[in-house]
């Protein structure tokens, strides 16, 4: 099995003013070509929008974009006509597939953004645009995997057009998980909050882990932290 | 040609492995230079010669330079090619990113198409 670390610090960052992000892998201004993604998982964004600010009217395609909201809220409009305000819990998922044209902004005058962006290639171009977004309490994710994200919707995850399950965890000091990595599958694992263990291997906020080829994985939690885990395959 | 070879051409076209790159146009006999990017590097060059010649809404100062220096002593080069991106946010971006850098590399102008 293979363990290799991404620091908080080796990402990509920028200070926009409006806007502190991190870049785990190649976006906008920050390029390396040696971090063009992991699998499918294209691009983890960490960022903080100030309150008022956000991203105007702009496009994408064929991309499975996930939001995960950490603190405050995000406003989002897009051209299906789609309008909504994601929490802190909610998660959004948007396939932009043959084309769609969207905005965010921070709704809160005064409270700072802090979300996720996670964008995942889908397994094919050309699906027709969508929208989803639900709720996912905290209690659902205290000292375990929860499942956010799958290609076939199971356990009440958002749907994305790509063979992935993400989980979201909250982790109090001392839980443990196990999980096998399956061959051929590839994980990452993405801290948000706080720090822990992942067998030998200590993470603290922002940092990156990425998995592959068969074992199993011990996640300890210490303190509390809240994560994203990716199997991908 | 036949409407089946005309398919197959069509077929084969779009899907053929699109890649991006950043170029860079000069002319002979001047110092001028002028770097851009294009999210299919296959066929940039065709459709700039083709705007040059038909119509001027491409860079103004290459325009002028393609009327006074001709076709002939224009030179297209290929300084980069990478990985099509497949959505649009991410090609801007990189493409973006790159035209920067290879613009101030070469001390070129950034070429507005």
């Amino acid at each position: 099995m293979n363990i290799v670390k991404r620091g908080a610090d080796e990402r990509g960052k920028a200070d926009h003013g409006w806007l502190k992000t991190a870049h785990s892998f190649s976006f906008a201004n920050y390029y390396d070509e040696n971090f063009m993604g992991f699998g499918p998982l294209r691009v983890i964004n960490d960022d903080y929008i100030a309150g008022g600010a956000g991203f105007p009217t702009h496009p994408h395609d064929n991309m499975e974009i996930v939001t995960y909201v950490l603190d405050g809220a995000l406003e989002h409009k897009d051209s299906l006509g789609n309008g909504s305000v994601i929490q802190a819990g909610d998660v959004q998922r948007m396939t932009a597939g043959t084309g769609i044209r969207h905005s965010e902004f921070n709704p809160s005058k005064t409270q700072t953004c802090h979300l996720l962006q996670i964008w995942i290639l889908p397994d094919k171009n050309g699906y027709q645009p969508s929208y989803e977004q639900k709720q996912f309490s905290r209690e659902d994710k205290l000292g375990k995997l929860r499942l956010i994200a799958s290609n076939d919707g199971r356990d009440g995850s958002v749907t994305i057009n790509q063979k992935a399950s993400v989980y979201a965890s909250i982790f109090n000091d001392g839980d443990t998980h196990s999980m096998k990595v399956v061959q051929g599958h590839g994980i990452w694992i993405q801290m948000a909050k706080g720090g822990m263990m992942v067998n030998d291997v200590e993470l603290v906020e922002g940092d990156g882990l990425a998995i592959w080829d068969e074992g199993e994985i011990t996640i300890k939690g210490k303190g509390e932290s809240e994560f994203i885990l990716f199997d991908l395959g | 040609m036949s409407k089946q070879q005309n398919k197959d051409l069509k077929t084969q076209f779009l899907e053929r492995k699109q890649e991006m790159g950043i170029f860079q146009i000069s002319f002979e006999d001047s110092e001028s230079l002028w770097v851009g990017g294009a999210p299919d590097i296959s066929t940039i060059q065709n459709r700039i010669v083709f705007t040059l010649k038909h119509s001027n809404a491409i860079d103004n100062d290459l325009s002028y330079m393609y009327k006074h220096h001709g076709e002939a002593k224009m030179r297209f080069e290929i300084l980069e090619k990478f990985e099509f991106e497949p959505d649009a946010y991410l090609r801007r971006g990189i493409l973006k990113t790159k035209i920067t850098h290879w613009a101030e590399t070469r001390n070129a102008k950034i070429m507005r198409i």
